[in-house]
């Protein structure tokens, strides 16, 4: 996770920073998080210039005067030049899933393949697949995890009409979760421990992954918004796996919210409370019929 | 200890079968012919509820499989049979054209388990589950509740399972917001 710090911001403009992150964390596919008023951050937003170490880039905001190379913005700070210079500094902290998840949503997507050192993958947007002549589905996920996706090129010619024709065939959505699973480094830089999270609708969790936890998380996320920690504590999976649920489930069309004021109905917990023994045997009985891996 | 699971939807949804699947015993049913056609184009349906049995590890624990009939008329029943439940499976025929207001209707009757996390829904006979998936999860969105649903043939003993495992880890979920100050319900 990147860090964001702000010098000599009242609380109004950082409050409003921290929305304004929200919205644009949302939109591209890097995770920064607000730290504070510091200038020990990876990026600072400042009101003067001031003197900064390492790596940390300075953005001056308002009238300051630049000189040149200098980041400057408006004040107050405007969304899309927030998003600009998030993204232009996002570099290494990029998702493969979530570039082809926004292909796919786009209406203007049509089948086209690219090329990763001479291993063409196709996409059929209409179909709702992604294939191409592998030894099998590890072997594409594997390819296409290994490949700078936001800047590969995408080409139109020579796809085949017919997806069955290619030796793997799987369903977008599919290829998206298992592709996702695959970028931990990505998953724990995007989810911030400053907010919670909600699922909107129900994931396609067991379609895809045969994993116990997975139906947990996608219970308590869907019924409640929680903070990462705590929804570790309540499914018993670590912080990492959590954040990677998350990014699986955006990745595949699971829609994600991220929001530190959600107001939900007062959830009802049912008052039944059931034999922890028996409840236990047939926990035991589940999990032999469907041969969990946890 | 028994543990009670009560399988619910419309007629023709797949309730009895899905309780065959898994009962290890003969369930007793309460079958008697089907005289509206129109609705399902099944020779018998159940008249009154079908029970049937797991029997768990430790001699003395039981899962008690219930099945409601869905015909409106036997509404006054439900709350009877749901008493001390676990929770629910609602099946519905993703064939029918009514089977988005039939999922409605029961999601309504239901609401208290609904609002508990006690009820899973189980889409049979799904042939099209992008599209439906799609129009389940706009259902969610309009609703701001969002039910877990799996695509399931109550044929198949694995994906019946599959339901009451939902149901399980709910369960568990109660017991732990129940008993731990951290977690935060809403606001």
């Amino acid at each position: 996770m990147k860090s964001i710090g702000t010098v000599g911001f009242n609380p109004a403009e950082i409050n409003l920073l921290v929305k304004q992150l929200k919205i644009v964390s949302a939109k591209i596919n890097a995770g920064w998080q607000y730290i504070g008023e510091t200038s020990d951050a990876d990026l600072v937003f400042s009101k003067n210039r001031i003197p900064t170490s390492g790596s940390t880039k300075l953005v001056l905001v308002g009238d300051a005067d630049a000189e040149s190379g200098e980041l400057v913005v408006e004040s107050p700070i405007r969304l899309m030049q927030l998003t600009d210079v998030l993204e232009n500094n996002s570099e290494g902290v990029n998702s493969g899933a979530l570039f082809l998840s926004n292909l796919f949503s786009s209406r203007n997507f049509q089948n086209s393949s690219i090329t990763i050192d001479s291993n063409r993958v196709f996409f059929f947007p209409n179909q709702k697949k992604v294939g191409g002549n592998f030894p099998n589905f590890e072997s594409l996920i594997n390819v296409l995890h290994n490949a700078d996706l936001n800047n590969a090129k995408l080409d139109s010619n020579d796809v085949p009409t017919d997806p069955s024709s290619l030796s793997v065939v799987e369903h977008s959505k599919r290829a998206m979760w298992h592709l996702a699973k695959l970028e931990k480094d990505f998953a724990n830089a995007r989810y911030s421990p400053q907010y919670k999270y909600k699922l909107s609708n129900w994931p396609r969790v067991t379609r895809w992954d045969k994993d116990m936890s997975l139906t947990r998380l996608a219970s308590v996320f869907t019924r409640h918004a929680l903070d990462i920690k705590t929804a570790a504590t309540a499914c018993r999976v670590s912080v990492e796996q959590v954040k990677l649920f998350l990014h699986c489930c955006e990745a595949s069309g699971a829609s994600v919210r991220t929001d530190d004021t959600l107001h939900l109905k007062q959830t009802t917990v049912a008052n039944n409370q059931h034999d922890e023994k028996s409840l236990g045997w047939l926990k035991k009985r589940i999990r032999k019929m469907l041969n969990y891996d946890n | 200890m028994t543990i009670k699971i009560i399988f619910i939807g419309p007629m023709g949804a797949g309730k009895t079968t899905a309780i065959r699947a898994i009962s290890d015993v003969e369930p007793v049913t309460t079958e008697a012919k089907n005289t509206d056609r129109k609705t399902s184009d099944k020779a018998t349906t159940t008249v009154a509820m079908e029970y049937g049995e797991v029997k768990l590890d430790g001699d003395d624990a039981t899962l008690a499989l219930y099945g409601i009939p869905g015909q409106k008329q036997f509404e006054y029943i439900w709350p009877i049979v749901t008493k001390g439940a676990l929770g629910a499976v609602l099946l519905l025929d993703t064939s029918k054209p009514d089977w988005i207001e039939q999922q409605q209707y029961f999601l309504e009757k239901f609401s208290p388990l609904v609002d508990a996390g006690s009820l899973v829904i189980g889409l049979n006979r799904a042939y099209d589950e992008d599209r439906i998936y799609d129009e389940m999860t706009v259902l969610s969105q309009r609703s701001g509740v969002v039910t877990p649903f799996f695509f399931a043939d109550p044929r198949d003993k694995v994906q019946v399972y599959e339901l009451l495992n939902t149901l399980v880890i709910n369960a568990e979920l109660n017991q732990t917001i129940l008993e731990s100050d951290s977690v935060i319900l809403g606001e």
